[in-house]
C-alpha cells in the first residue's frame, strides 16, 4: 500500500498497482523504494484525490499508455471519449478545472488527456459570446478594442 | 509578437474566488497547448475574442510556432505573406466577418488581402478610372487593385477598385515624403524611392499568389460543405437506424427522414441518447402517420380493385334488367353500394382472404330494393311529428318537407349544378344522390366520397309553411302538389326594405313559391318575410317578364336537365344533356322519329326541375308597395 498526504492533511491508503496509473508517484516509488512514509500531494486536496483515486480504480489492470507524446506534434485528434470517461468527467467546471491540474501535476497522461479534450468539446464550435456565457466571463473588450482586433487581420495593417 | 497586442490594455483582471474554467489561461502551458490544439482555428479564433485573458493565452510567443503554424499546416493552408505573423495569418484566413463593419460570412478579396461586405465595397471601393486627380499616379503600383466588383465577390471584371483606406494611406505616407522634399531634405527621394519599389513588389506578389490563395480558400470551402454533408448523412443514417431499431419499416422511416428533414440539417453525426430522445419526441408522431397513411392507401387500393370487380357484376346485372332511365337513377351509385354493410364487410376483408362475390351477386336486386325502400323510409322518419297531422298526406310530399345538403356535401344533386340548394318530394329525393368527403381519408390526405342523405332543414320548412299558409293552404295537408298548381308568386320584403333605404324605385324579384325557398336559403337564413302577389296588376307585369325572359320561357334550350329514358348513357355519357340532344340521340340511337315525353321516350331530371323556375325580376316604386 501506497500512503499518499493531500494539501488538507488527509491521509490516503493506495494500492500501490492503482496509483502507478500516476508516473508522479511511479517514479518516485521505484526512485524511493518502499517507505511508510506518505507521499505529500501538496498541490491536491483530498476531495480531487478522491476522484482520481476513482479513476485509477476504473482502470485498474489496463496497461499503462506508452510514453508521452510530444506536445509540439499537434495533428487533427478525435474528440471522442468513452461512456465511462463522459460520465465521469460529468462535473462542476470547478472539478474539472482541478482534476486537469491533478491529472498534469500527478502525470496521469489518459485522464489530462479526457480532461483537455472534455474542454475542448466544450468549446469547439462556439462563438465568443457562447463561450463567455459557459465560463462565466465578462466581455473585457472596448469596442474599439473590438474594431481594432477585426481590423488586424488585415494586410494593409501589417505594413 | 509583442506590438500585435500593444493596443489592448491586458492589465490582469482582478482575482477570482472560484476556480472555474474562466482560470483556464492560468493552466500550466502544456496543459493549454493540449487543449487549443484539440480546437479548430475558428474555435481559437473565437476564443481569442472572448476576453482578454484567453486572448493573452493564445498570442504568447510560445504559442506562435507550436499552436498557430501548427493549426496552418494541419489546415493545409499556404505560408503567410511577408508582414503577417502566422497568427495574423490563420485570423485571416479562418476568419468570415467584415473587415470594417464584421458582417459575418464574407468572401475573403487575396488582392486586397481583405474581407469586405457589399455595403462596405459599395461605400468605400474607388474604381481605377475615379482615382483622385490631386494624387500622384505613380502612387497607383503601390495600392492593391482588385478586378472584383463591389456588387459580386465571385466574377472578376475588366474594371479595378481599390479600397479608400488603403489609398489614403499611400497617400498619406507620398504627402510625408513630398513635405520632406519641400523642405529641402536630399534622402527623400531615395526615401520615397525605396518604399515605392517594396510596396509595389508586396502589391503585385499578392496579386501574384492571390489566385492560388483563392484556390485553397475555395478548396477549404468545399471541404467544409462536404463534411457538412457527410456529417448530415451520418445523422440521417443514426436517425434512422435508432427508428428501424424500434420495429418501424423502413419505407415508413426512410419517407420521414431524409435530406430534408428540419430536426436533422444541424447538429452532430453521432446521436447521443440526449439527442435522440429529443428527435424521437418529434419524428416519431411523422413516422408512425407515415406508417398509418401507407397502411391505408394500400387498404383503399384493395377496396378499390373489389369494388371494380363487384361494379362490373353489377352493371352486367344492371343491364339485364333493362330498365329505363327513370328507375335507374334512383337505383344504388357505387358509393352507395360501397357503405352499405354486406358490401363494407367483403372490401374490408383481410387482403388475404379470398373472396366470394357469389353471394353479394345472387342478393342484387333484395340490396337495390332495400337501398330505395331504406333511403325513402329515412327522409320519412327524418320530418318532424310536429309537422304532420293525421290528414297529412305521405311525409315526402307534404310542401313543408324541405331538404337540403348537409353543410359538407358541396352541392345537391351531383355533377356541375350549383342549383337548387334544395330538394324536396320523393320524385326528386329518389334521384338526389349526395356525396360527402370521408373524414378518416381526409385526415389521411385522401379523397373518398361518401353517400349522406339530405337533411329535414326546419327553417327553410317554416319558410314553407308561411308561404302555404299566405296562399290560404293548410300546412299539415297542402303538398307540393297543391302548392304547384296555384303558381302563385312572392315578393320578398326583406330584400324590399333594405333596398328601398336606398331608392324609390327598385328592380325586385318574383319568386315561385319553391324559389322563394331557396332564396329565403340563400340570403335570409335567418329572419325573412314574404308576400304573395296579388294585385293583378303586378302579376301581369310578373308574366310579362317572364314571358320575355327567355331562358325562362325556353328552358328547354339552355337546360341541361333531361335523358335519354331508352338507355342509360344518352348522348353524355349519363350525364343530364339539353333536350335537343336527347331527342337527336333517340332519333340516331333508337330509330325513334318523333321522341315524346309523354311516351316515355326522354325525362326530365328532377334534381333539375327547379332551374326551370329561375326568379323573373320586375320594376318597381315604392309606393306600389304595403310594407307595413
Amino acid at each position: 500500500m501506497v500512503l499518499l498526504l493531500t494539501s488538507d492533511n488527509e491521509m490516503f491508503s493506495v494500492a500501490e498497482d492503482v496509483i502507478k496509473r500516476s508516473a508522479y508517484i511511479k517514479n518516485m516509488l521505484e526512485d524511493v523504494g518502499e517507505s511508510d512514509l506518505p507521499i505529500p500531494l501538496p498541490n491536491v486536496e483530498s476531495n480531487v484525490l478522491v476522484k482520481i483515486l476513482e479513476y485509477c480504480e476504473h482502470y485498474r489492470g489496463e496497461p499503462l499508455p506508452a510514453s508521452d507524446v510530444d506536445p509540439a506534434e499537434i495533428g487533427d485528434r478525435s474528440l471522442d471519449i468513452a461512456d465511462w470517461d463522459q460520465k465521469y468527467m460529468a462535473v462542476d467546471q470547478e472539478m474539472l478545472f482541478e482534476i486537469i491540474l491533478a491529472a498534469n501535476y500527478l502525470d496521469i497522461k489518459s485522464l489530462l488527456d479526457v480532461g483537455c479534450k472534455t474542454v475542448a468539446k466544450m468549446m469547439k464550435g462556439k462563438s465568443s459570446e457562447e463561450i463567455r456565457t459557459l465560463f462565466n466571463i465578462a466581455n473585457d473588450f472596448t469596442p474599439e478594442e473590438e474594431a481594432q482586433i477585426r481590423k488586424e487581420n488585415a494586410w494593409a495593417e501589417c505594413r | 509578437m509583442e506590438d500585435y497586442l500593444d493596443y489592448l490594455d491586458l492589465r490582469p483582471n482582478p482575482p477570482r474566488r472560484r476556480r472555474d474554467l474562466s482560470l483556464l489561461p492560468e493552466m500550466p502551458l502544456d496543459v493549454l497547448l493540449e487543449i487549443f490544439s484539440l480546437l479548430e482555428p475558428k474555435d481559437l479564433l473565437n476564443m481569442a475574442r472572448s476576453c482578454k485573458d484567453f486572448r493573452q493565452a493564445l498570442v504568447k510567443p510560445s504559442m506562435m510556432h507550436v499552436l498557430w503554424r501548427a493549426k496552418r499546416i494541419e489546415s493545409g493552408a499556404p505560408e503567410p505573406p511577408e508582414g503577417f505573423s502566422e497568427a495574423k495569418w490563420v485570423a485571416f484566413l479562418f476568419n468570415t466577418f467584415c473587415y470594417s463593419c464584421a458582417t459575418p460570412n464574407v468572401r475573403t478579396d487575396f488582392y486586397i488581402v481583405k474581407r469586405l461586405c457589399v455595403s462596405c465595397k459599395k461605400q468605400g471601393y474607388v474604381q481605377a478610372e475615379n482615382f483622385p486627380d490631386n494624387y500622384d499616379t505613380a502612387m497607383l503600383t503601390c495600392i492593391p487593385w482588385t478586378s472584383y466588383a463591389p456588387t459580386s465577390s465571385k466574377e472578376e471584371t475588366e474594371d479595378f477598385y481599390a479600397w479608400t483606406d488603403d489609398i489614403e494611406e499611400v497617400a498619406t505616407i507620398w504627402a510625408t515624403f513630398e513635405e520632406r522634399m519641400l523642405a529641402g531634405d536630399a534622402q527623400a527621394i531615395t526615401d520615397r524611392n525605396t518604399f515605392e519599389r517594396e510596396r509595389s513588389a508586396a502589391v503585385q506578389h499578392m496579386r501574384e499568389v492571390a489566385p492560388e490563395y483563392r484556390v485553397w480558400a475555395d478548396t477549404l470551402e468545399d471541404q467544409k460543405l462536404n463534411n457538412k454533408n457527410h456529417v448530415r448523412e451520418a445523422r440521417i443514417l443514426a436517425v434512422r437506424q435508432c427508428f428501424y431499431e424500434l420495429g418501424y419499416d423502413q419505407v415508413d422511416v426512410d419517407g420521414v427522414i431524409d435530406w430534408e428533414t428540419p430536426e436533422l440539417k444541424t447538429g452532430k453525426g453521432k446521436i447521443t441518447d440526449r439527442v435522440w430522445r429529443n428527435l424521437r419526441a418529434k419524428l416519431e408522431p411523422q413516422v408512425v402517420r407515415a406508417a398509418e397513411v401507407r397502411h391505408y392507401e394500400l387498404k383503399l387500393d384493395l377496396k378499390l380493385q373489389r369494388m371494380f370487380d363487384l361494379m362490373t357484376a353489377w352493371n352486367i346485372w344492371l343491364e339485364t334488367l333493362n330498365l329505363p332511365t327513370s328507375e335507374l337513377l334512383k337505383y344504388p351509385k357505387q358509393r352507395d353500394l360501397w357503405y352499405l354493410p354486406a358490401v363494407s364487410a367483403l372490401l374490408d376483408a383481410p387482403v388475404d382472404a379470398a373472396i366470394d362475390y357469389l353471394p353479394i351477386v345472387a342478393d342484387f336486386s333484395n340490396i337495390a330494393r332495400n337501398f330505395i325502400f331504406t333511403k325513402r323510409e329515412e327522409l320519412r322518419r327524418s320530418v318532424p311529428i310536429a309537422n304532420l297531422a293525421e290528414a297529412s298526406p305521405d311525409a315526402l310530399e307534404l310542401a313543408t318537407s324541405i331538404f337540403s345538403a348537409p353543410s359538407s356535401t358541396s352541392h345537391l344533386g351531383g355533377g356541375d349544378l350549383s342549383y337548387p340548394k334544395i330538394a324536396l318530394g320523393w320524385k326528386m329525393l329518389s334521384v338526389c344522390h349526395l356525396l360527402k368527403n370521408e373524414e378518416e381519408a381526409q385526415e389521411m390526405g385522401f379523397s373518398v366520397e361518401q353517400p349522406v342523405l339530405p337533411i329535414f332543414d326546419e327553417k327553410l320548412s317554416a319558410v314553407a309553411a308561411t308561404l302555404v299558409t299566405d296562399v290560404g293552404l293548410n300546412r299539415y295537408t297542402a303538398t307540393i302538389a297543391d302548392m304547384d298548381a296555384l303558381d302563385e308568386r312572392f315578393l320578398c320584403l326583406t330584400c324590399i326594405r333594405t333596398k328601398l333605404r336606398y331608392s324609390g324605385k327598385i328592380f325586385v324579384g318574383a319568386y315561385t313559391w319553391k324559389n322563394a325557398v331557396v332564396h329565403s336559403r340563400e340570403h335570409h337564413r335567418e329572419t325573412i318575410k314574404f308576400e304573395r302577389i296579388t294585385s293583378e296588376r303586378l302579376r301581369q307585369r310578373v308574366d310579362r317578364s317572364e314571358e320575355i325572359d327567355e331562358e325562362r320561357s325556353d328552358p328547354d334550350r339552355y337546360q341541361s336537365a333531361f335523358h335519354c329514358n331508352h338507355c342509360f348513357f344518352g348522348p353524355r355519357n349519363g350525364r343530364p344533356a339539353l333536350k335537343e340532344e336527347v331527342k337527336e340521340h333517340i332519333r340516331t340511337e333508337h330509330n325513334i322519329e318523333d321522341p315524346s315525353a309523354r311516351k316515355g321516350d326522354y325525362i326530365l331530371n328532377e334534381v333539375r326541375r327547379q332551374n326551370f323556375e329561375k326568379p323573373s325580376y320586375i320594376h318597381m316604386r315604392e309606393e306600389e308597395f304595403d310594407l307595413d
